[in-house]
């Protein structure tokens, strides 16, 4: 009889104990940052970018955790903003792509818009079902490019744009 | 006195042999430029971003899909939402670091035609000529393709 209750209670530990390490939660983050270039930007795809500090303490509120409990990341939405003022607006690009690159991690497509229609200086792009990357969270910084493809050549010293990163951290419990 | 003299000489003695031998940077963006597959159909620009290299289509042969009429896009992506990406500034080449002599490995290519992505790893067989292999696991399991310059180096330019 003992044996039989020891079977059992084992079973339930084991099971007990696997189903803890499974367990995930989700949990909304965003990082927003400036990207920008120097000109002159010529016709057809022209690169901005910035590097961007990993923090993990201030990327989810109320929820400190480490890299070791990040399980995946995904991207939930991108939207990019041209400056208020600015003279350019978004009927003067073709199309926009947005990629995620490292030094530990594989360069990553995380959002695309193409083509882009209408005016105005805000756009939310398609974002990738697939992309995982919970790698680039997972160390000190990366670098988030935004290919703007201009239609028509432009002399203009820089420009900038705000990029928007909305995503899902899946946290081990 | 004689100390002071010492020092000068190994400063001067360093300077010139780093002059000669060139830094692992400078030998690294040899790289960089703009390259022709064999097929002749696209030109590559290969850029430094961070401490790696990557490759994106500045010019087609054939820009327009015959199809839709319309500027090509990657419609053989796996990722069914990325498949309105515009192949013009596309990055087929990423994540290439200067691991050896004219050599840059830990890299992949992406072949738009099929959706594939290999790995690979770029010879630098002489400035202007390179060896491009794309491999599955192994990489005597390949092909290699051989890239031209059109391009010279910055520095040849100078000259």
């Amino acid at each position: 009889m003992m044996k039989f209750f020891r079977f059992y209670a084992l079973v339930f530990s084991v099971v007990a104990l696997l189903a803890a390490c499974g367990s995930t939660e989700d949990f909304d983050a965003s990082i927003q940052l400036d990207v920008s270039a120097e000109g002159p930007f010529f016709s057809g795809p022209n690169t901005l970018q910035a590097e961007y500090t990993v923090n993990l303490k201030s990327l989810i509120a109320n929820k400190e955790f480490t890299a070791n409990d990040i399980k995946e990341v995904k991207v939930k939405s991108v939207t990019i903003k041209i400056p208020e003022g600015d003279a350019i607006g978004i009927d003067s690009f073709n199309n926009v792509v947005v990629q995620l690159a490292s030094d530990n991690a594989p360069m990553t497509n995380i959002a695309i818009l193409n083509p882009i229609n209408g005016n105005g200086n805000e756009l939310t792009l398609t974002s990738s079902a697939d992309a995982e990357i919970e790698d680039f969270f997972k160390q000190e910084k990366f670098i988030v490019l935004v290919d703007w493809d201009f239609k028509e050549d432009s002399m203009r010293p820089e420009m900038h744009s705000n990029v928007k990163i909305d995503l899902v951290f899946k946290l081990k419990q | 006195m004689n100390r002071a003299i010492l020092v000068a000489l190994l400063v001067a003695v360093s300077t010139i042999t780093y002059s000669f031998l060139g830094s692992d940077d400078a030998k690294a963006d040899r790289l960089k430029g703009i390259w022709q597959p064999s097929h002749g159909k696209a030109k590559i620009k290969i850029d430094k971003i961070g401490s790696k290299y990557y490759g994106k289509i500045v010019w087609l042969k054939e820009p327009i899909d015959p199809e839709t009429k319309a500027p090509k896009v990657d419609k053989n992506n796996p990722d069914e939402s990325l498949r309105s990406t515009p192949l013009k500034g596309y990055r087929i080449l990423k994540d290439f670091e200067y691991t050896d002599e004219d050599e840059w490995s830990n890299g992949t290519i992406y072949d738009p035609e099929n959706g594939s992505t290999y790995s690979c790893v770029i010879k630098m067989t002489d400035e202007n000529t390179l060896d491009i292999r794309g491999y599955i696991g192994i990489k005597t399991l390949g092909r290699t393709d051989v890239w031209k310059r059109l391009e010279m180096p910055s520095k040849k330019k100078s000259e």
